[in-house]
């Protein structure tokens, strides 16, 4: 197994950092010398995609640019979309939105929105195709040819066509300079790890639309996990922004919603919550960080056990095998010096002080063990079993050989459910989501107004310094209000009742205080796709089909003719 | 037998230990792995997944930082009859020589490059816990470490101007410019095979 770690927005690129940094000693002299290679823990390679170009140039050293060439790098993809093109215009005049906007003004619904539009507008599709270099007509036909080499200078197989069903210069040119780094463009990664911040904004918008567009090129089982950060509770967090504890909420409850109802999405969305890193480590987001990089280690460091290697692929399936939907896990580490049998201590500990959300590990349905040191896989499997009540067929324990410590990660799937008072007990997974969805409904409630954009704008002055506006056409703002609150629109104290997201919301809530599981259950999208185009689009792929049929039978009917003449020369 | 002597048999003791330790520590591992999986597992498959990459900047400076050893220890103790009976300066033609110093680093530098590249290439995939080119790629090396083995390189070199400055100064003897020779030598080894102590110590728990 070895991942490809995508960073997305500000946090997500600070933890990103920590898994990036270079192992070998970076001393730029001795560098030029030896022609080092860029060596990370376990030979991960990365990426940090942002928004927010001021915090990407200006505010951090790590990551270079990439289209200079630089590693570790950024990336921002709205840079796709030239400013005051044609798309960028269309885009703008007929829905109201900014896809050049930076930090996505702290939801997830404004990226969601854009890949939407992306999906099913035939007029923008049309526009994008032209600019990224293929005619209208291969867009329509599902067909886009890939330049022949990206931007950044990366090596790219040129004998790759992607399908590209709906090119979106966005999403496309993200991910292009993902994908060399992966075993589909000839890299080494053999999934990908996106670490997001839920809560954030370019982190909760482009979580979704990446990992849509990765499965709609046709990548279904190209694996793809998902680290998540859960925003902690109060105002204090994201002070950059100076988003309010509401807004976040809503912006993370969106995100983790549609990821969890995709079927075709991440194959496992690994939870942490900000608020057990803060009570652990105060307000000191650098050791929080580093702590997320260590509490990784047993899952994507290098050193597996002989014969232990699983590729990544193998890991998917077991993630989220025989689940109609992307399973949640919630994370259990423990850390102690090496000594002998340290099996039945790693996973007590782990149950009890490791935790890093809430949760109630007897009622997960399965079980990935991650382990570093000398460990017995039985011994681990019957220490889970016994303790959690797991069965140990739902186990599986994976190893590596570690540094000095002992160390367990415990990936529990589904921990929840089956309990209708667990929403009231404080630690469970169950109260910490209906908190997020109190917090969100509630900010919906009273600001109504900031889910259209109206009368506000954005709360981050872009590095031009001016301050940024979106006015939504009422096409768009139809489309979202039908989204949050169903045919009905928005009643004031009383939204939401039969249809919308905040209707699926409360139906969580209540799927939670049941103890039901799942919570989430269906996929939502803002701007719907138009069925007689689904049908157009069929017909052109059928009489594409029928058209390249018809040609190879000329063909062979023509190679036919031709064997023919030459026989009968032959014979004559 | 006068401090300096002692302190080479030390030294000696030292890196004999460090040798011994580290293929008593990839045998344990072994043993262990192969315990722990319940079957056998081959040698090559294990180094294969144990040997992590420490990148080549570390990798060329620890190298240097071998033959330098070899180079410091040589001068220290070679140049001139003061520990051992055998010295440089039995050998009138180098001795007397304008460059003599130099090709007797040299030549000891270029003898232990031959050696390490010679284990190097010539050893099979199970032996490769011998070759010192990879010794640290079976090692977990934190950043600190990797500068503190880097910095031996020019720790040794003060050894090696140190040594220079007796053999110059010879039949004369100057005892700051001794310790100091051997306290750069000695620092300079124990850190270079300090990895290797520390996982033989971590091992034992």
């Amino acid at each position: 197994m070895k991942l490809c770690i995508v960073g997305i927005g500000g946090a997500g690129g600070k933890v990103t950092m920590e898994f990036l940094g270079n192992d070998d000693l970076d001393w730029k002299w001795l560098s030029r010398m030896t022609k080092a290679e860029y060596i990370s823990p376990g030979r991960i390679k990365g990426i940090w995609l942002e928004a927010d170009k001021n915090d990407a140039k200006n505010i951090q050293s790590f990551f270079g640019d990439l289209n200079e060439g630089a590693y570790p790098g950024f990336f921002i993809p709205h840079d796709a979309v030239q400013d005051g093109s044609r798309l960028h215009v269309l885009v703008r005049e007929k829905y109201g939105y900014d896809v050049k906007k930076q930090g996505f003004v702290r939801d997830a619904q404004y990226l969601k929105a854009i890949f939407e539009i992306f999906d099913t507008d035939e007029e923008i599709q049309r526009i994008a195709a032209e600019m990224t270099g293929g005619a209208a007509t291969q867009a329509l036909s599902g067909v886009l040819e890939e330049p022949k080499a990206s931007s950044q200078g990366q090596k790219v197989n040129n004998n790759y066509t992607p399908f590209r069903q709906n090119p979106n210069p966005i999403f496309d040119g993200a991910w292009d300079v993902i994908r060399p780094y992966t075993t589909l463009g000839g890299g080494e990664c053999d999934g990908i790890l996106f670490i997001v911040s839920f809560g954030g904004g370019t982190g909760t918008g482009f979580i979704n639309p990446i990992i849509n567009h990765i499965r709609n090129e046709g990548k279904g089982d190209y694996p793809v996990f998902v680290l998540g950060i859960l925003t902690e509770m109060g105002d204090f967090a994201d002070r950059s922004q100076f988003s309010k504890e509401g807004r976040r909420n809503l912006a993370a409850i969106s995100a983790i919603y549609d990821l969890l109802t995709k079927s075709n999405g991440a194959n496992g969305v690994i939870l942490v919550d900000n608020q057990t890193m803060m009570e652990r480590f105060g307000h000191d987001y650098a050791t929080a960080n580093k702590f997320i990089f260590e509490i990784m280690q047993p899952m994507v460091a290098a050193r597996d056990y002989p014969g232990e290697v699983p590729p990544s692929q193998a890991i998917a399936q077991h993630f989220s095998g025989g689940l109609s939907r992307p399973p949640l896990f919630v994370p259990l580490y423990w850390s102690q010096a090496r000594g002998a049998d340290p099996e039945e201590e790693l996973v007590r500990n782990a149950l009890s002080k490791g935790k890093l959300f809430g949760c109630a590990p007897d009622k997960a349905d399965w079980a990935a063990v991650f382990c570093r040191g000398f460990i017995d896989s039985e011994k681990i499997r019957q220490a889970l079993s016994a303790q959690t009540g797991l069965l140990p067929e739902n186990i599986w324990p994976l190893r590596k050989m570690g540094d000095g410590n002992d160390e367990i990660l415990i990936m529990l799937r589904n921990p929840y459910g089956a309990d209708p008072e667990a929403h009231r007990k404080e630690g469970t997974l169950e109260n910490r989501f209906c908190k997020v969805i109190t917090l969100a409904l509630q900010y919906m409630n009273q600001n109504k107004e900031d889910l259209f954009y109206e009368g506000k704008e954005s709360e981050k002055p872009v590095s031009t310094g001016k301050e940024e506006s979106i006015k939504l056409t009422s096409l768009a703002k139809g489309a979202l209000s039908r989204f949050f609150f169903g045919p009905e629109g928005f009643i004031k104290d009383n939204f939401g009742k039969n249809e919308g997201f905040a209707f699926e919301l409360r139906e969580a809530r209540r799927r939670l205080r049941a103890g039901e599981k799942p919570f989430f259950h269906y996929p939502m999208r803002i701007f719907e796709k138009d069925a007689r185009n689904e049908e157009r689009r069929e017909q052109r792929a059928e009489t594409l089909g029928l058209d390249e049929q018809r040609i190879m039978a000329m063909v062979d009917k023509r190679v036919d003719q031709r064997l023919a003449e030459r026989e009968l020369i032959k014979g004559g | 037998m006068d401090l300096l002597t002692f302190i080479a048999l030390i030294l000696a003791v030292i890196l004999a230990g460090a040798a011994g330790l580290h293929i008593k520590n990839l045998n344990r591992v072994h043993k262990k792995i192969e315990a722990l999986e319940h079957c056998c597992v081959s040698r090559e498959a294990l180094y294969r997944e144990m040997t992590i990459a420490q990148g080549s900047n570390f990798t060329a400076l620890a190298l240097a930082a071998w033959m330098m050893l070899f180079v410091a220890i040589a001068y220290l103790y070679l140049l001139v009859p003061t520990s051992l009976p055998y010295s440089y300066m039995q050998i009138p033609a180098v001795a007397s020589s304008f460059m003599g110093f130099f090709i007797f680093g040299a030549f000891v530098a270029a003898v232990a490059a031959t050696v390490i590249l010679a284990l190097d290439r010539l050893l099979p995939e199970h032996y490769r816990g011998l070759k010192l080119t990879e010794l640290y790629s079976f090692y977990t090396l934190s950043k600190n470490t990797k500068k503190f083995i880097g910095l031996t390189v020019p720790a040794l070199s003060f050894s090696v101007l140190f040594s220079a400055f007796i053999g110059t100064i010879y039949p004369g003897r100057d005892p700051l410019a001794e310790a100091l020779a051997l306290a750069f030598l000695a620092v300079s080894m124990g850190v270079l095979v300090a990895p290797i102590y520390k996982e033989a110590w971590e091992g034992q728990r």
